[in-house]
């Protein structure tokens, strides 16, 4: 590129990442990180430590209120097809949704949140879930967290498809074992003609940890 | 606001002073660090690294010289190391200065009074027709390579290339007219 091309090329990029004018989410994560005092580095390090005996590698974001994650693939799991970032909600404990990134893409997770890591496989399931949450020190972040919920989620695909037969109590007992679709015969041996989509929200539900079932 | 003498860089080292340093240079500051890196997440990190080394080294800071410069001048230090530690092809030193040679020109017209450089780039974008800016969106907003905008708009990649530059020259020629540029500044 020329001169002129060059320094154009980032005002036109500055302009897509932040249309609206001021990026006041990137001036509150400077000024957050000019004041004293900065993150504690011992519950950090830990954390680090511990996400990367689990094969994930951190790149934090020099005291600011969100860290940098590069979801790499768990040492355990060999064919992940992408990671999924959950944070545990604090008012209930259940599991919420951040995001669900490929494998080895940076993204960004709220400081201050406990987070889980799921490794999900091709078939959106997922393979393999963190044992533990990692909590990321710092002062706290805003949080654009969702849940899955089984009334406002889960219940309208069973009343559509399923409820005509079977009493919803007996859909999921015994066919569902929360965090693990891939073992959850409601996910995995329905005779209903489920869309891709409404058997995802599903396998996500139970992924989630199936919270709020009947 | 520049720093021109060394009560107001006394004033900067108050936080408040920086404050308005940050809130006055962060989109510049962050479209050079884009120029240089063209990964969003990657030049946020940089330009913030930069901002607190400046935070920090505020002390330190040539009064005579221009805020955006200076940190500006951190943001390149930090690409230099960001391409060293990820093994990635740099810019070239002529590259470099090209570029900083086209922000101090945007520093003095806003000095000057002569506008805002990104405030006059979103004026020029709305003056370009429906299928530059179009492919415009599909590059930079929706961050499509030109090979799938090719296909998207049922063309090739070539010409797809071509729009793109032509876009940033007629930018950069409307750029020049709204900041004065061309009348001697």
């Amino acid at each position: 590129m020329e001169r002129d091309d060059l320094a154009i090329d980032g005002l036109l990029r500055e302009l897509a990442r932040a249309p609206e004018g001021d990026d006041h989410a990137f001036v509150a994560r400077v000024l957050a990180g000019t004041q004293k005092p900065t993150l504690p580095r011992a519950p950090i390090l830990a954390a680090a430590a511990i996400l990367l005996a689990m094969g994930i590698f951190l790149a934090l974001t020099p005291a600011a209120p969100t860290v940098r994650i590069v979801a790499a693939r768990p040492s355990c799991v060999t064919d992940a097809a992408a990671m999924r970032l959950l944070m545990k909600d604090p008012a209930t404990n259940n599991l919420l949704m951040l995001d669900e990134v490929p494998v080895g893409a940076a993204v960004r997770v709220p400081a201050g949140s406990e987070i889980v890591f799921q490794a999900v496989g091709a078939d959106g399931m997922a393979l393999w879930t963190s044992p533990r949450a990692t909590k990321i020190a710092g002062p706290p972040a805003p949080v654009a967290a969702r849940s899955v919920e089984f009334a406002r989620d889960v219940k309208p695909i069973l009343d559509q498809h399923c409820s005509g037969c079977h009493a919803e109590a007996d859909l999921v007992r015994g066919t569902v074992h929360p965090f693990e679709a891939r073992r959850s015969p409601l996910v995995t041996q329905t005779h209903a003609p489920l869309s891709g989509a409404e058997r995802h929200q599903l396998a996500l539900w139970v992924d989630l940890g199936a919270a709020g079932r009947p | 606001m520049t720093i021109q003498n060394v009560g107001d860089a006394a004033k900067a080292l108050e936080p408040k002073g920086f404050e308005a340093l940050v809130r006055e240079h962060h989109r510049r500051l962050l479209s050079y660090a884009l120029a240089l890196t063209r990964r969003p997440e990657v030049a946020e990190d940089l330009a913030q690294e930069a901002l607190l080394i400046a935070h920090r080294d505020l002390a330190k800071f040539d009064a005579a010289r221009d805020f955006g410069a200076w940190v500006r001048g951190i943001i390149r230090m930090k690409y230099l190391e960001w391409t060293r530690s990820h093994r990635l092809e740099r810019m070239s030193e002529g590259q470099i200065e090209q570029l900083d040679a086209q922000h101090r020109e945007w520093d003095r017209a806003a000095e000057e009074g002569r506008g805002d450089a990104l405030a006059a780039l979103r004026l020029c974008r709305e003056e370009l027709g429906v299928h530059i800016t179009e492919t415009l969106d599909e590059f930079y907003v929706r961050r499509r390579s030109c090979a799938d905008i090719a296909t998207r708009l049922g063309t090739n990649e070539l010409v797809i290339r071509k729009r793109l530059q032509r876009a940033r020259d007629v930018l950069g020629d409307c750029l020049k007219k709204r900041l004065g540029e061309l009348h001697g500044a």
